[in-house]
């Protein structure tokens, strides 16, 4: 498993470094910053938006869904690093790895910035699947990007995702097991015309 | 660190501010759009969104440690929140004049947001808070 991770992160980073324009794309979209504020910007557009007040709860809901389950994804992610300390690729592989980026110094496993980009689009995908469906493809972008510029394995990334939608999953299941609170807090936003 | 932090609020308020007047503009929520004529409510929103991914994204290269995630995470709904508080309050000054259309607005039709297709949202507010004030 694990050499499949290291033929698979090696096929993808070797890519890097080769033409400029597309290493500044990568490091661009790879960031900490870029893509998760773009979705969380989507996200936030979301809560305004609908075709009457019964869409526009569906989609607020959706959004509650992605928020709560960053969150989950973020606690899951701290407790895996508390546990299993993997080491970068570039620590790994010194002189190996192609890097673009600066050195991280957590753990590999899981990818954070993975399992917050499939939180988001799993989370909005729940109430809304077209909007969903159009976030996944940032959330693949991003998830490749960190691999190419060699700060992640493909495994850190499908774990990463893994867990942004369980967690995203599990968000759904407390928000469900918690009605009717969840419709007062929204009836209550709507009563201050903030829902 | 301080300045990333600040730097990151401003883009994120900006950026919100632009994504407001969009969907003020595609939903048609008069109360909190700054402008009557819809281009101008999409020109104002790409101009916010691309001018302040532009401006953060170049004036720094962001591929360097900064904050870290529940900073990010906190200063995004900072953000967020401060540019409703501008959105709404700037909105409530330009669009004065639709008080005309709340004297003849029943709220029991439009709860919630959709209440912003024809009043401000400190007309909603107000609104809202003298009925709780008399009943």
């Amino acid at each position: 498993m694990q050499s499949a991770d290291k033929t698979l992160f090696f096929w993808i980073n070797d890519l890097a470094g080769e033409v400029s324009i597309v290493d500044r794309f990568m490091r661009l979209i790879g960031n900490d910053y870029f893509i998760l504020a773009g979705m969380a910007l989507v996200v936030f557009a979301m809560w305004f938006t609908g075709r009457n007040p019964e869409h526009r709860e569906r989609n607020q809901r959706a959004v509650w869904y992605a928020l709560i389950g960053v969150g989950f994804a973020c606690a899951i992610v701290a407790i895996c690093n508390a546990f299993y300390d993997r080491l970068r690729p570039f620590d790994m592989y010194p002189g190996d790895v192609e890097l673009l980026f600066y050195r991280p110094t957590d753990p590999s496993f899981p990818s954070n910035t993975a399992a917050t980009a499939f939180a988001f689009a799993s989370g909005i995908w729940l109430g809304n699947r077209r909007v969903g469906y159009f976030l996944l493809l940032p959330a693949f972008l991003v998830s490749f990007a960190r691999v190419f510029i060699g700060v992640h394995y493909p495994f850190d990334v499908l774990g990463g995702a893994i867990i942004g939608i369980a967690a995203t999953l599990g968000a759904l299941l407390v928000l469900r097991i918690l009605e009717p609170f969840p419709t007062w807090v929204l009836n209550g936003m709507r009563r201050i015309y903030l829902a | 660190m301080a300045g990333i932090a600040v730097e990151y609020f401003l883009f994120v308020m900006i950026s919100c501010c632009g994504v407001l007047q969009f969907v003020a503009t595609r939903w048609k929520l008069s109360g909190i759009s700054f402008f009557n004529r819809t281009t101008f409510g999409y020109l104002f929103a790409v101009l916010a969104v691309g001018g302040s991914f532009s401006w953060f994204f170049t004036i720094e290269d962001r591929c360097v440690p900064g904050i870290e995630g529940a900073e990010v995470f906190a200063l995004f709904i900072a953000g967020s929140l401060a540019s409703f508080i501008i959105t709404a309050s700037l909105s409530s000054v330009i669009k004065r004049k639709l008080r005309l259309s709340v004297k003849q607005h029943n709220p029991e039709e439009d709860p919630g947001l959709d209440c912003l297709r024809r009043m401000t949202y400190f007309q909603a507010l107000a609104r809202h808070l003298r009925k709780k004030g008399r009943g």
